[in-house]
């Protein structure tokens, strides 16, 4: 893996329905999410890498529960993943949504400094939230549930936001996004979707060069005060203040081990 | 409409007055047209009530507007009576936005303006002071209502002849002395604004800036402060002591807007001593609009995703801290809930600085239980009558903080009131829990601007939304003097 830049580096996942009922709308989804993905590299001066889970269903609905992408730096790689999913099986309607995020937190190696996101795309809900004909109406056989996927996006610094391709994702998709600090979109707001991720990137790296100067100037003296840091990195004390809640919230920043 | 529709609907429309955006007027008009269609009574009464209370100036502006532009006589008169305490240039935006964005102009508005004009026409000294800051508003009010001005407001706005005892004179006469020494004697014995004459000025020496800051308000002064910075007054010794002086006059000044000193040390990117100098104007000017009597506990979401929340309760905790009198408690939570302290002397109340120290290491990280900091202060018997929580309300971890209220409730025999910040988001069905648990709750969304944030504050320091509704219900709408009551030819 070559060296990352530790201030700017963001690291993006998609996690992508591919069953049967997307057979309709992968090409969309497969457009935005390129789309999306140059329009995040255009918004600030990022070092982007891209993973990806695709996910099906439980057996018997389908024999692929969710299939994991490593994090790529190389977008042409990306692009192609994306391009490739292929769409079939599925079974019941509601689909294997909550192993897709679990496979995506769990089994993607997230940068320890990273801002992270999880992009969630599909036209069907999890299973156990109420849909007729499903399978597995007491809730899907991984175990998990809305509330404890995005518990474990939230302890791993990961902020989900959704795209539902139908209206019936959008409870679903609404508590996933919303319970992890995300967005929810409809695919109306494709555009919208792609211009948000876009800003909110944007304001996450808005204060990238005062970041690194209040990072120069803590790791040069970790125990220096809050008024003499702000005066070293030629701030004010909000500003200051503003980026080490930002640097500690990503590791940037150790919190000192009070004996 | 029920008592309790009523009262929704007014506490709804309080709410929307926490979000300011500055100087853009046209976007904050709407709100003002909606609560005056939805409930013209409870408007009539709000208007006076921000008059005195609140701290954003467009606000002001756009009540005179719509009460002026109202189809109810009383409010055109109440508008009549607020309109002769603005500034020209709000004069200016009323008149403006009335003509432009409502699309009238009233003849009582112009009544009112015609009034304003003739009261400051018969006081040269306030005119001149007028004409010298906001000339050009001056002239456009005049102009746009076809108003005659009287001869001293004909010379000065119209024929540029100001008379020879008028800081418009002295102006002239400054932009022609050929010595600083000059300069600043004409600044000093005309009072010349700061930002008039460093227009009329080529170079400024130290000895001017002093001439100019001992001619400032202290408003002023934190106004103009990026201003001075650039043209070096932090660097001289002698006109940073000045400006420290004018800072420390600005504690105590009633006319010092409660934000505008953060701001100001914002925009300059001043030193930290200036800063907290600055910090502490606020924190003073804050102490002096309200007293908060409940005990009162802060939550603090500090899941992942939430850095802007804990930029916000800093905020907030000084903002409370300031104005308390009871009991106040602060605790960030994620999955676990821990108390924040800021550490001062007895009997000395914690400052931003105090609170930016205090939670110096707390970092956005983790699942989110908004119930688990209440448990806590269940199990440890800590009793309060207000929980002020700063999330954007999406919990997923247990206790849900609707259980645990419940559970508070029942140890503690108190049921108190919540007071939701929603920062970075909303989520519908973590109120609605907490509404059909009949726990009352008042929430306002947090869309960046902090310096809305002591707008919050009063309804703290109120006991409950039913008294604060009953409260600004109980300011009257203001009238005319009898004298008053002619219109201005």
């Amino acid at each position: 893996m070559t060296m990352r830049n530790e201030i700017n580096a963001v690291d993006l996942a998609f996690v992508v329905d591919t069953t049967g009922s997307m057979g309709g709308l992968i090409q969309a989804a497969q457009d935005q999410m390129i789309t999306m993905l140059g329009e995040v590299t255009r918004a600030a001066n990022i070092n982007l890498w891209l993973g990806m889970v695709e996910y099906r269903d439980h057996p018997p609905q389908d024999q692929m529960v969710y299939k994991v992408y490593p994090f790529t730096a190389d977008m042409q790689e990306a692009q192609k993943n994306i391009r490739c999913l292929k769409v079939e099986g599925g079974g019941d309607e509601p689909e294997a949504v909550l192993d897709g995020i679990t496979a995506a937190c769990r089994e993607l190696a997230w940068w320890k400094h990273s801002c992270r996101l999880i992009i969630l795309v599909g036209d069907a809900p999890p299973h156990g939230t109420g849909r007729h004909g499903d399978a597995f109406p007491q809730g899907c056989p991984c175990g998990e549930t809305i509330e404890s996927v995005t518990r474990l996006a939230e302890e791993q610094r990961i902020t989900v936001h959704a795209l539902g391709l139908t209206d019936s994702v959008m409870d679903a998709f609404g508590a996933i996004s919303h319970l992890t600090g995300g967005k929810f979109f409809s695919a109306k707001q494709g555009n919208e979707a792609i211009q948000q991720i876009a800003a909110i990137l944007k304001a996450e790296f808005a204060d990238i060069e005062l970041d690194r100067r209040v990072l120069d100037a803590w790791r040069a003296h970790p125990d220096i005060a809050l008024d003499n840091l702000a005066e070293q990195a030629q701030c004010t004390r909000y500003a200051a203040s503003s980026s080490m809640v930002r640097l500690l919230s990503r590791d940037l920043i150790e919190v000192p081990i009070v004996s | 409409m029920t008592q309790t529709n009523e009262h929704d609907i007014r506490v709804q429309i309080l709410n929307s007055f926490l979000t300011t955006p500055h100087r853009k007027i046209d976007e904050l008009a709407p709100l003002h047209a909606e609560a005056l269609a939805r409930d013209p009574l409870f408007y009539g009464h709000l208007a006076p009530w921000y008059f005195q209370k609140g701290e954003v100036r467009d606000h002001r502006t756009l009540f005179v507007a719509h009460l002026a532009t109202s189809e109810h006589s009383e409010f055109r008169e109440a508008a009549w009576v607020l309109l002769q305490g603005l500034a020209p240039y709000e004069v200016a935006r009323v008149l403006d936005h009335a003509k432009r964005v409502i699309g009238k102009a009233p003849r009582s508005l112009k009544s009112s303006i015609a009034h304003y004009l003739e009261t400051r026409e018969q006081n040269p000294r306030q005119f001149d002071g007028a004409a010298m800051r906001a000339r050009g508003d001056l002239k456009h009010l005049y102009a746009s209502l076809r108003l005659k001005p009287g001869p001293r407001a004909q010379a000065i706005l119209f024929d540029e002849q100001p008379p020879a005892d008028s800081p418009l004179a002295a102006l002239k006469k400054l932009a022609q002395a050929e010595s600083a020494e000059q300069q600043a004697e004409i600044i000093v014995a005309n009072k010349i604004p700061y930002t008039t004459a460093v227009g009329a000025l080529k170079h400024i020496t130290p000895a001017l800036l002093v001439a100019l800051i001992n001619a400032m308000s202290p408003q002023e002064v934190i106004n103009n402060m990026a201003s001075l910075k650039k043209r070096g007054a932090l660097e001289h010794p002698e006109v940073k002591a000045l400006i420290e002086a004018k800072l420390t006059e600005a504690k105590t000044d009633k006319r010092v807007s409660t934000m505008k000193a953060k701001k100001a040390a914002e925009v300059a990117q001043l030193d930290a001593e200036t800063e907290r100098k600055l910090t502490e104007i606020t924190d003073q000017r804050v102490a002096d609009k309200v007293e908060i009597k409940r005990p009162t506990a802060l939550f603090v979401d500090k899941s992942g995703s939430m850095t802007q929340a804990i930029e916000v309760a800093k905020q907030l905790a000084a903002l409370v801290s300031a104005v308390t009198t009871a009991d106040f408690r602060v605790y960030a939570f994620d999955t676990a809930a821990f108390e924040i302290k800021a550490k001062v002397p007895q009997g000395k109340r914690p400052t931003l600085s105090d609170w930016e120290s205090a939670f110096k290491f707390i970092k956005a990280d983790g699942g989110t239980s908004i119930g688990v900091a209440l448990a806590k202060m269940a199990k440890e018997r800590i009793y309060v009558e207000q929980i002020v929580l700063v999330t954007d309300e999406g919990e997923n971890t247990a206790p849900l903080f609707r259980d645990a209220w419940t559970e508070y409730a029942k140890e503690m025999q108190v049921a108190p009131s919540v007071i939701i910040v929603k920062v970075g988001g909303s989520y519908p069905p973590f109120e609605k829990g907490l509404q059909e648990r009949g726990i009352e709750v008042i929430a306002y969304e947090f869309k960046g601007d902090q310096y809305a944030l002591p707008n919050v504050l009063p309804l703290l320091a109120l006991p409950s939304k039913s008294e604060l509704v009953d409260i600004i219900m109980g300011y009257e709408l203001p009238h005319r003097p009898q004298e008053a009551t002619g219109v201005h030819a």
